[in-house]
């Protein structure tokens, strides 16, 4: 019992531990050495920045989460649609797949430039851009997943002579759940780093115009609240596809 | 190819010569899991045994009745939660060099040769894995039927030849007890017919090491040991113990008799009775 | 008599012409709809229909690339050592500080879940941090390109360690291996494809981080030239450099394909 909860405990505290330690060093460092808080905030001052600039910081993140989210929702309707659609077709996916293996090995955040420069300084390309970036991890993942569908489930639909529509709806599709959410958590985190450095190059909101605005004005403690601001938007979204896995997960009774 | 060996040995008593002491002895050993009065599993009951030098003994029991906890605590690689085991004269608590142990998984290192697998001991006991350490090696490799894949690697070798490095791995060191935990429960039945046969052969000549192997196959442990203990379903115990009659060397085809057939019958019955 | 004669070894026998169609099966999809694609591009950009600011046809972004070749290759240049630097920095403090961690269940129940946490938060947010930290020269890129390219192998070097079948770990404590030894004969082994993983994760983040900094900075670099090509309007540029990148982050890719397929011949399990 005793052992038990001590290990159960240890998995909380060590981390925390971990965690709250690293915070303190960087306090003591910055007080003990006496940095300026123009290079490097204690912790203190960030949480300071935090409270007085929140309504600021809250302004800028809601452009940032509705372009994140947005663009990752297209991102995956696109990319389960496309996987989808080629698993029927032998011809397209055997044309298509291997190039977009191709095309994702490119370095994807330098297209940012050029997607400003076909739609604009506006939300649209920063959506573009974070869809661009996430379609590619939903749908390899996809395209994975319904591919490592148990072949003898498939050869028993055709025995029961489904049509491919049915096996794919009653077989393939739930099969590539876990592959499909792997490629979610991804494409998530993706998103987030896309509609931030779509900010960053060219933007007048969004918590990367924010963070680029306060590095001009040297304000490196308002860029460090932007900054824990946007963990917590990235955890969250990490999370909320996460719930959705556990969702769909016990919908599926696994 | 066919076992040259069985021609050259002669019948021996079943079991050592009664002066034999007791090789390993399991005194009251129980193994709880879990800690909480309500999470608790017991997972092997008081049981207590012996084993004398240069006995085989078999541990049967139905999956999941806790034999393979009892073998891994004999390999000291897990402590009892209650009682002692002591092994050749002294009080285990740790594993021991003299113990050849062979998993259900050939579990060898897939980027080594057979050859370098079965070296590996040595190489963990920083020991020369040249010279005669080798030249052992290549014999017992030689001897399990693996002359020509020497230097295969476990990619390239079917399931048997891969428990056939690992019996040479366990061999190799020269270990006074062996311990063998279901070791070809994962073969065909084909497959493992000749991997008893084997076994058997490099047993025998290998000068009867004191031996423990764990099974659910009935006839596996009758064809194998010289005794079988029987243990029940979770939390197991040990509720028989027989001698095996069988004169060695045992070919396949005692399989056929009815002596067999009838200890079979008589310990099948021992695992389907629910002892509480 | 009785035998024991051996399982059946696998035999493989390579059917070369049977090779040749498949490669053809593979090959021949693909280059045919790039082929299409392209032709298509080009034809509606000639035609008037795509508008050469915005999407330049094929030929005009050869003609670009090989007129500034000069010019692309020059800024190209720090791009692709701040990368090679980034990539190479970020690999040694991954696997050293991975096996670190993952040396003790203590050390590694405190620091794995904040090298998540790492892992999960938007990295590239730091970038105008690091350039007020490094400055805006090249060593600032370099360090966050480190800073970004670490974590996948870090957190692809701590599970590659845990990789090994518990029975290996069995095996090893009853030969009394110690645990040195254990860890550097049979567990890195194990870990190897997973490092290699997470390093080919690694080299494309190693590419951004050093385009994000040329990106913001303005000064050299493919990132840069593209960041002016974009300002002035001249796409065909624009894609030029992009077509370069690519090159540049092929060549670094295939440089760790390379290694790993030294490494893996060594342990290979075939």
């Amino acid at each position: 019992m005793l052992a038990a909860s001590f290990d159960r405990l240890r998995a909380v505290v060590l981390p925390a531990a971990f965690g709250a330690g690293l915070l303190l060093a960087w306090q003591a460092v910055v007080v003990l050495f006496d940095y300026p808080k123009v290079i490097l905030p204690a912790p203190s001052d960030i949480a300071l920045a935090l409270h007085a600039d929140l309504p600021v910081i809250w302004q800028q993140a809601i452009p940032t989460v509705r372009d994140t989210l947005a663009g990752f929702a297209l991102a995956a309707v696109l990319g389960v649609g496309l996987a989808s659609l080629l698993s029927f077709s032998r011809l397209l996916r055997d044309a298509l797949y291997p190039l977009i293996v191709v095309i994702q090995l490119v370095p994807k955040i330098a297209w940012t430039p050029l997607f400003i420069v076909w739609v604009g300084i506006g939300w649209q390309s920063r959506l573009t851009v974070a869809t661009f970036i996430a379609f590619f991890p939903i749908f390899i993942a996809m395209m994975a997943g319904l591919d490592s569908t148990d072949r003898s489930l498939v050869r028993l639909c055709r025995g029961l002579t489904a049509t491919p529509w049915r096996t794919f709806w009653l077989v393939r599709l739930p099969a590539s759940m876990p592959y499909l959410f792997s490629g979610l958590k991804i494409a998530i985190t993706l998103a987030v780093i896309g509609v931030i450095v779509a900010e960053f190059i060219s933007s007048s909101e969004g918590l990367g115009f924010l963070i680029l605005k306060s590095a001009a004005l040297l304000r490196t403690d308002l860029i460090l609240a932007s900054i824990t601001v946007l963990c917590v938007i990235g955890l969250a979204s990490y999370g909320l596809v996460h719930a959705g896995e556990l969702a769909v997960r016990r919908w599926q009774g696994g | 190819m066919s076992t040259a060996a069985t021609s050259r040995r002669t019948i021996e008593p079943a079991f050592a010569s009664p002066a034999a002491a007791d090789y390993v002895a399991v005194d009251r050993v129980r193994k709880v899991y879990g800690t909480g009065t309500r999470q608790q599993v017991e997972a092997v009951a008081a049981s207590t045994f012996t084993i004398k030098a240069g006995e085989f003994v078999a541990l049967l029991g139905p999956s999941g009745c806790g034999k393979s906890t009892l073998l891994m605590m004999i390999a000291g690689l897990d402590l009892p939660s209650e009682g002692a085991i002591v092994v050749a004269g002294r009080p285990l608590t740790a594993p021991r060099a003299q113990t050849g142990i062979m998993f259900q998984d050939p579990t060898l290192l897939p980027w080594k040769s057979a050859l370098d697998n079965v070296l590996f001991p040595f190489q963990v006991a920083s020991r020369p894995a040249a010279g005669g350490n080798r030249l052992r090696a290549m014999a017992l490799l030689d001897r399990v039927g693996l002359e020509g894949f020497h230097h295969h690697k476990p990619g390239q070798l079917s399931g048997g030849m891969r428990q056939r490095v690992a019996i040479c791995r366990a061999l190799v060191y020269e270990p006074d007890l062996l311990l063998m935990d279901e070791p070809f429960s994962a073969l065909d039945a084909i497959t493992r017919d000749e991997m008893n046969l084997v076994l058997m052969k490099m047993w025998e000549e290998e000068k009867h090491r004191t031996a423990l192997f764990v099974t659910h196959s009935i006839r596996e442990a009758v064809y194998l040991a010289d005794r079988v203990l029987v243990m029940s379903r979770r939390p197991g115990r040990i509720v028989e113990d027989i001698r095996i009659p069988f004169a060695r060397p045992r070919g396949l085809e005692i399989g056929e008799t009815v002596e067999f057939n009838r200890i079979c019958g008589h310990l099948r019955g021992k695992i389907d009775h629910r002892s509480h | 008599m009785t035998d024991i004669g051996l399982g059946l070894a696998r035999v493989e026998s390579i059917d070369l012409s049977a090779l040749g169609r498949t490669a053809i099966r593979l090959v021949a999809p693909p280059l045919v709809a790039a082929v299409l694609l392209l032709g298509g591009w080009e034809m509606l950009s000639r035609s008037g229909v795509l508008s050469t600011r915005l999407l330049p046809a094929p030929s005009l972004v050869f003609d670009t690339l090989v007129r500034s070749l000069g010019v692309l290759l020059e800024q190209a240049q720090p791009t692709f050592w701040g990368a090679v630097l980034g990539i190479l920095l970020a690999a040694a403090l991954g696997i050293v500080l991975g096996a670190a961690v993952s040396y003790s269940r203590t050390m590694m129940q405190a620091v794995y879940p904040t090298v998540v946490f790492f892992q999960l938060i938007p990295k590239v947010a730091l970038a105008p941090v690091f350039l007020l930290w490094f400055g805006t020269g090249f060593a600032a890129n370099v360090i966050f390109s480190v800073f970004i390219a670490f974590f996948p192998v870090v957190v692809a070097t701590i599970a590659g360690l845990q990789a090994a079948p518990p029975a290996y770990e069995r095996l090893c404590r009853s030969l009394m291996m110690p645990k040195a030894q254990m860890f550097l004969t049979v567990k890195f082994p194990f870990a190897l494809p997973h490092i290699f993983n997470g390093l080919r994760i690694g080299v494309t983040f190693a590419v951004i981080g050093v385009v994000l900094g040329e990106f913001i900075t303005a000064q050299t670099g493919l990132g840069y030239i593209i960041l002016f090509s974009a300002n002035n309007f001249e796409t065909a540029l624009l894609l030029a450099a992009i077509l370069l990148l690519c090159g540049v982050g092929v060549v670094l890719f295939a440089f760790f394909l390379a290694l790993e397929t030294i490494v893996m011949r060594i342990y290979d399990s075939r």
